[in-house]
């Protein structure tokens, strides 16, 4: 995608500041840690004239997002299984969060599977509590073992999880 | 021919009388198109004859023009008005997202509906996916999320998935164990138990997961809403009241 790449000093002076009475300034961060603004034909319009618009002659360049980081093993871990109450406790290179998302199971499966180059293929670790998955060049999960319908949908969860993190670590 | 004749001949201009949130939206926008405004007039009798418009919190119309009467509230222009992040294109389609950046916050919380007394919904142009509207909170999600399929949950843990179309999306809940969801033109209505409403501020093209924008979409989104729990037959009589505005506004999908 195509952005304006920001100077660390101009994303400081603009990230969250309003332009107009109902829209600010939301910078991103690309896969080389350069920021950008990405600016509508609506918000171009809105600051010709202003004391920003010097960013609109800012030269535009190629954004590539961040979209995964895999290189050390990733540990999920299932600290809640409950059906109205899934919560799943990840630890990623060292650093721990917890962040409940659903998704299409099939769809997260597929995300890992493409983004790690491997076939997903058994499972290892139970939905007690236990280390469920591992992540270190290699995935293991086995559709066969799993019976329950409302696990599946956990593990999408969990694999939501993690595409989330890796997308924004 | 006489005076009196005359006049009586001529033809008669009668006041416009529009109704009162019509009215509100005229002082706070100076809107003086009149089909904008008569789609808005329209939207306003029919939301009132069928019941359901006296039970929206928020309703942006999306009407076409600026952010600035992008961002206003249809129930009361006083409140809830949105705040935009870059990113997103206003036209007469409504408003769309980039997929990375733009959104729109409501300010409105979405446990400002009661969690058994809730509705909310949309009217997309395309349904490209991901997060068009609402929150996740904890083990509570309210939101209209495309991803190969259409999840539509309100107040609820994981929820039912419908075929992916564009055009309107409702959802309503009126007790704890079901919700009913209007997916263009299908009406399905499911056991699914509730869980506590988030207190997490609803957003518009992405989904607000925790406290940050997740999910952007590249969707056009041309009406968005949330009020209170409707009946079946009122959230029915909404989306044939909202496909008939967006026919009057010649985006119809």
């Amino acid at each position: 995608m195509i952005g304006r790449q920001l100077t660390i000093e101009q994303r400081n002076a603009i990230q969250g500041v309003f332009f107009n009475d109902t829209t600010f300034f939301s910078c991103l961060k690309d896969v080389a840690d350069n920021y950008f603004i990405m600016l509508s034909d609506s918000d171009i319009e809105e600051i010709q004239g202003t004391e920003w618009s010097y960013l609109i002659g800012l030269p535009e360049s190629e954004c590539i997002l961040k979209t995964q980081i895999i290189n050390n093993a990733v540990v999920v871990n299932v600290v809640d299984v409950n059906y109205l109450n899934v919560t799943a406790s990840c630890t990623l290179d060292g650093v721990s969060f917890s962040i409940p998302f659903f998704e299409d199971f099939n769809e997260a499966k597929t995300i890992l599977e493409n983004e790690t180059n491997t076939t997903i293929t058994t499972i290892s670790g139970n939905f007690e509590g236990q280390s469920l998955l591992n992540i270190n060049n290699s995935i293991q999960f086995d559709c066969a073992t799993i019976t329950d319908l409302s696990v599946y949908e956990e593990l999408s969860e969990i694999f939501a999880c993690v595409k989330y993190k890796l997308m924004n670590v | 021919m006489s005076y009196f004749s005359l006049i009586n001949s001529m033809n008669r201009i009668l006041p416009v009388s529009y109704g009162a949130l019509t009215s509100a939206w005229i002082t706070a926008t100076s809107e003086s198109n009149t089909t904008i405004l008569n789609a808005l007039n329209n939207l306003e009798i029919a939301g009132n004859s069928n019941g359901w418009l006296t039970k929206m919190s928020i309703l942006y119309p999306f009407v076409g023009g600026n952010s600035a009467k992008h961002a206003l509230n249809f129930i009361n222009p006083a409140t809830y008005a949105l705040s935009f992040a870059s990113g997103v294109t206003h036209d007469s389609l409504g408003i769309t997202g980039n997929g990375t950046t733009g959104y729109a916050d409501t300010g409105f919380p979405n446990n400002t509906t009661g969690q058994n007394d809730t509705s909310i919904g949309v009217y997309i142009q395309i349904a490209v996916g991901q997060g068009y509207f609402g929150s996740i909170g904890g083990s509570s999600r309210s939101y209209i999320f495309g991803l190969g399929s259409l999840y539509m949950t309100v107040n609820s843990g994981l929820d039912s998935i419908v075929d992916s179309t564009a055009g309107f999306k409702g959802i309503t809940r009126t007790s704890s164990g079901s919700r009913t969801i209007v997916n263009d033109t299908t009406t399905y209505t499911a056991s699914t138990a509730s869980a506590t409403a988030s207190s997490l501020n609803q957003f518009i093209l992405a989904t607000n997961l925790t406290g940050s924008a997740y999910g952007f979409t590249t969707e056009t989104i041309s009406l968005a809403f949330q009020g209170s729990g409707l009946t079946i037959t009122e959230l029915e009589d909404m989306r044939t009241d909202v496909v008939a505005f967006q026919t009057a506004l010649s985006r119809n999908v």
